[in-house]
């Protein structure tokens, strides 16, 4: 099914938005650990909010591919696919819980969570894959990959729930249209 | 913020430079896939020459590659030395005893400290790190007065230290191979040769028409929001808002009152282009004509060939 010219517009916009603020304002500037705390997924789950699950997953995949092709680096084979394409597109799982209730902040909130929660679990089994290709036998690699995906991941969902809850009521007026 | 680069494309004459996007993208895909089918430490080494070649004849600086890593050098650096420390196949090559004594342990936490403090005043970061590494082993090694927890050896086994060196070659192959077709590449030549790349797709009825599009107008847009971010920072500076200050919470308010203008700017945006498109006909899904026009090259052949030529090697190399 095509998209209106709106609806085109829009994702594009939003995904434009999400560069911006994953290349020019990094809240925390250069983590060393590469992974960077940001509030990049909130234009992507506005977008699912928007748009629905479908479009909102095509958006974050284009974000994905569009992140790769501005700064990627995939240092596994399947990182291109969990780190950028997966991961970006599963914000858009957000949409499930914006379908039980778009008029409170609650449900709002609750698909941001879980968006991230599922982002964070598609980076940690990223993590596996690379460490698993990486590290010596043995090595406790799930653990590593949690903790390491967490100290960014975690202050990155955390920021993201708040700053969304914060002008979610302000911009309700604009995402109902 | 003023200057903020986004992407890494660089202008210049180089070969890679002339190349048609397409052969880039083909060439990105087939040169990963070789690198991760190599297992022999001589053809890493190997595939490290032909990057080096390779950027010499690009004229792209490496200085530009170690830019392009230094996000994942953290990383990097944590697996080189889980390596050396963990693994233990192979013939052991060094050995070197630790205390962990009272004494060492301030001395670590010491040198810790100092490191800390001093590496934003040092120009050369990594350098800096291995010599505080240095410095932590020596300690560890040699001061054992004090009483001593307990204490271990370091070694360092062939293998270990062989595997350490493949993986860091292996990276930096990997991140010299991106580098080069980012910054040889603009971007929006790569959403061109994306959109041909992504043909077949279009058997999964996957729009690729519509990816495109969309990429083209987010790079169009991109520049565009930075300059309206900007507009928004200094009308909220001139009302008493100040960005470069404040703790967490200030910070938080900050970016609230920045972001609530930047997605209303950006649903007024996307309302008038998608007027203006549909004034000028647009109709999505409908077969369009193109500006910009991609030709293959003798130098695309050549080298699509040669990048073939390799991906075969690789996996025959795999494979006996």
């Amino acid at each position: 099914m095509n998209p209106t010219s709106r609806q085109l517009t829009e994702t594009a916009l939003l995904i434009a938005v999400a560069v911006v603020i994953e290349f020019a304002f990094r809240i925390l500037p250069r983590q060393p650990q590469g992974g960077s705390i940001d509030i990049t997924m909130l234009p992507l789950i506005i977008l699912a909010y928007r748009q629905g699950f479908l479009r909102g997953l095509l958006g974050g995949m284009i974000f994905g591919v569009l992140n790769f092709l501005l700064s990627g680096l995939a240092l596994h084979w399947g990182s291109f696919f969990l780190d950028y394409l997966l991961a970006f597109g599963a914000l858009a799982s957000a949409a499930w819980f914006f379908r039980m209730g778009r008029e409170s902040a609650v449900y709002f909130g609750l698909g941001i969570l879980a968006a991230g929660i599922l982002r964070f679990a598609l980076h940690v089994v990223s993590g596996v894959v690379f460490f698993g290709e990486y590290a010596p036998e043995g090595t406790p690699v799930l653990e590593y990959s949690l903790t390491y995906n967490f100290t960014y991941m975690g202050p990155s969902i955390a920021l993201t729930l708040v700053i969304g809850l914060l002008i979610f009521d302000r911009l309700k007026p604009l995402l109902d249209r | 913020m003023n200057n903020v680069v986004i992407g890494r494309y660089l202008p210049g004459n180089g070969v890679l430079h002339r190349m048609d996007p397409r052969t880039k993208l083909l060439g990105l895909v087939f040169l990963l896939a070789s690198v991760f089918l190599i297992d022999r430490f001589f053809h890493m080494l190997l595939a490290l020459g032909l990057i080096i070649v390779l950027l010499l004849v690009s004229r792209i600086s490496p200085k530009r590659v170690y830019l392009g890593m230094r996000p994942i050098l953290f990383l990097l650096l944590f697996t080189f030395i889980f390596q050396i420390a963990f693994n233990e196949e192979g013939d052991l090559l060094w050995s070197l005893p630790l205390n962990w004594s009272l004494s060492s342990l301030a001395a670590v936490v010491a040198i810790v400290f100092l490191w800390g403090f001093t590496r934003r005043y040092v120009r050369f970061s990594l350098l800096y790190f291995l010599l505080g590494a240095a410095a932590v082993l020596t300690a560890l090694a040699n001061l054992d007065y004090g009483y001593t927890l307990t204490t271990g050896t370091l070694e360092v086994y062939e293998d270990g230290l062989q595997s350490a060196f493949f993986i860091m070659f292996r990276l930096i192959v990997i991140v010299a191979i991106s580098t080069m077709v980012t910054m040889s590449t603009k971007p929006t030549d790569l959403n061109l040769g994306l959109e041909y790349i992504l043909k077949p797709f279009k058997i999964l009825r996957v729009n690729t028409e519509e990816i495109a599009m969309i990429i083209a107008i987010s790079l169009r847009y991109i520049p565009t929001l930075l300059d309206e971010a900007n507009k928004i920072m200094l009308a909220q500076a001139s009302r008493g808002v100040d960005f470069k200050e404040g703790r967490l919470k200030e910070k938080v308010t900050q970016i609230v009152s920045l972001l609530v203008p930047m997605f209303i700017i950006s649903f007024q945006r996307s309302d008038d282009l998608a007027n203006a498109m549909e004034a000028r006909s647009f109709v999505p899904g409908a077969p369009r004509t193109k500006l910009h026009v991609l030709i293959w090259r003798r130098l695309d052949y050549v080298a699509l060939v040669v990048i073939f030529a390799l991906f075969l090697a690789s996996l025959g190399a795999r494979l006996v």
